[in-house]
Order: structure tokens, then sequence, then C-alpha cells
């Protein structure tokens, strides 16, 4: 935790701070905490309440959330240049998850109240923030549309693995569910819908990896749905055999 | 109708032509060859499908190496 001089050059490449001239960036700096953070430090706890934003000069930091389970899931990394544990402070709320140092670090960080003054004095700030936050937004609502997506492909890949085990026949190509099956009946299998399941049925089949008939299902690539199914990473077929 | 005997039946150490859920149930030291190699095949409903040479082409191993692995775990087992 040794401060360190202050440089307004620290500011640069921060978007926070990006379009301020060199007078307002000197003003940002002096009104900054500069510190060495060394590696393994806890620079913020999950569950505290936010009264700092943090800036990463140098280093690399980890945001690690816990679960009510207990599961800690890493939110994301933080590199140079980028600010953290801001969000909360924003809200007036608490730390989301705890912030921790991976490597020796040199952060910066402000208090609320000065952060609050400085983006008052230059809203060319608030306006950065609005850019870094919905940006952010975005991520997580793309991540969000993944994550649904593949918990439902998940699900389907489950249903036809549970048909094969009770109806699995080896033919030529691969193995078919020797049964009559519509796409309607994997839909209420997997409690989705028919919309849902032709999508992934059709992505699958232009993919190779099955072939079906309007009430029969045969699984061309057998591994491959597995891969899907249980998460594994995903075969690369280059060339088809 | 008597189905003629799977090499599986006979044979001292798997091979390549064998179905991975025979190879499963006839040499149990395998399990742990399959999971040393995080491959799904124990428990999987594909498994009595699929050959060896197939799954080993899978995961992208060598068959022949998967093999001298099954041979070595069912040897160290005896």
């Amino acid at each position: 935790m040794t401060p360190l001089s202050p440089d307004p050059a620290v500011l640069r490449g921060l978007r926070l701070f990006s379009g301020l001239d060199t007078a307002a960036l000197a003003e940002i700096v002096r009104s900054a905490h500069t510190r060495r953070i060394g590696k393994g430090t806890t620079i913020f706890t999950q569950g505290d309440r936010a009264t700092l934003c943090h800036a990463l000069i140098d280093g690399r930091v980890k945001i690690v959330q816990t679960g009510a389970d207990g599961q800690q899931l890493v939110v994301r990394y933080i590199g140079a240049g980028e600010m953290f544990g801001t969000a909360a402070v924003f809200s007036g709320g608490i730390y989301p998850a705890d912030a921790l140092a991976m490597v020796d670090c040199v952060g910066v960080h402000w208090t609320a109240a000065t952060m609050g003054e400085l983006m008052e004095r230059y809203p060319r700030i608030a306006l950065n923030a609005l850019d870094i936050v919905g940006r952010r937004l975005q991520e997580v609502q793309t991540r969000l549309r993944e994550l649904s997506t593949e918990r439902v492909e998940r699900r389907v890949a489950h249903a036809l693995l549970r048909l094969v085990r009770q109806a699995g026949r080896r033919v030529g190509n691969g193995v078919e569910i020797d049964f009559p099956l519509s796409r309607q009946d994997i839909a209420e299998m997997t409690g989705t819908t028919l919309h849902t399941v032709s999508r992934i049925l059709s992505g699958w089949e232009g993919q190779g990896i099955v072939e079906g008939g309007r009430q029969q299902v045969t699984i061309r690539q057998p591994h491959a749905l597995v891969a899907i199914a249980e998460d594994l990473p995903r075969p690369e077929r280059p060339e088809e055999k | 109708m008597i189905a003629p005997p799977s090499h599986a039946a006979t044979a001292a150490f798997p091979s390549s032509s064998d179905l991975v859920e025979d190879v499963l149930e006839r040499w149990p030291p395998t399990i742990a060859v399959f999971l040393a190699h995080r491959m799904a095949c124990p428990g999987c409903p594909m498994a009595r499908f699929q050959t060896i040479a197939e799954v080993a082409d899978d995961y992208g191993l060598d068959t022949d190496a998967l093999l001298a692995d099954f041979a070595r775990a069912i040897a160290a087992e005896r």
C-alpha cells in the first residue's frame, strides 16, 4: 500500500477520462489515491458498502462472486485501463463481488463524493461512464441469451440421449431412435416450444449431427450430440469422412 | 438363433472393433482410462453403439495408444 506520486499520464487509456484535456486530467489525478496492490490482496469484498471507484493502472484483477450456495463465479477479469467496482458506487449500493489482485498491481481510486464532484465539473466523465455501463449491459445481455440457448440445446440433446438409451438402434450411418418421434414430442419432453425444437434440430441437421424425418430421428454424429448434452469441448470436424 | 461369441467374450484385451459398452463391462479397469482421457463414455447411452476406434477418433486420440492404455490398466489389475 505504498502511496505513489500522482502522474496524470496514468489516466491515459482509461475510457472514463477519454476526451478530457491535460489540465482536467491533472486535477482528476490530484484527487485520486494511487497505490501499489500486492498480489493476492482483496481490494474490496462482496457485501461491503461501495464507497470507492477503482481503476487499474497496471496488473490484473479478478472479480469473483460467491452465490448463496457458496459456489464461486469469476464475473470478469480487469486489465490495465479498466474501471471496476464503479457501477456499485453510482447506484449507491454494495459491492456485488470480491475484487482480488491476481498479480502485483497499481491501482487508483476516488471516493464516491469526489467522483460525483468530478462528474459535475466535467460532464464528459458522466457520458463516458454511461458508455462503459452501456457496453457492459450489452455484454451481459448477449451472455444471458447464449446461456438460455445453450441450456435448451442441452435439454434437447439429453432428451434424445434418453430415447437412444431406451430405443436406440445402430444403423449404417449412425444411431436411429426406433420410435415414432415428432418435434412436438421432443418439445413436450423438454418443456420448450415446437418452434425452439425445430430451430435447434434444423441447426443440428445443418451441421450433420442429426437427420430427421417427420416422425423419426437418426443421430449421425453420436459424439457431437453427447458433447452438447455434457457440455464437452466440441469436436473439430474439418472434413466429413 | 445363437449369436456368434463376440470378441470381447474371449479375448484377453480390448480391440478397436469392440463396442465401448462391452469393453466397459468386461474390463472394468478401463473405466479409469476413459476418465483419465476425459471421455464421457462410462454411463453414456451411445456406448453400446460405438466402437473403440470410433470414440478414439471422436476425441482425437490414437486408437492403438488408447488400446495400449487399456491393456496396461487391465494387466495392472491381474
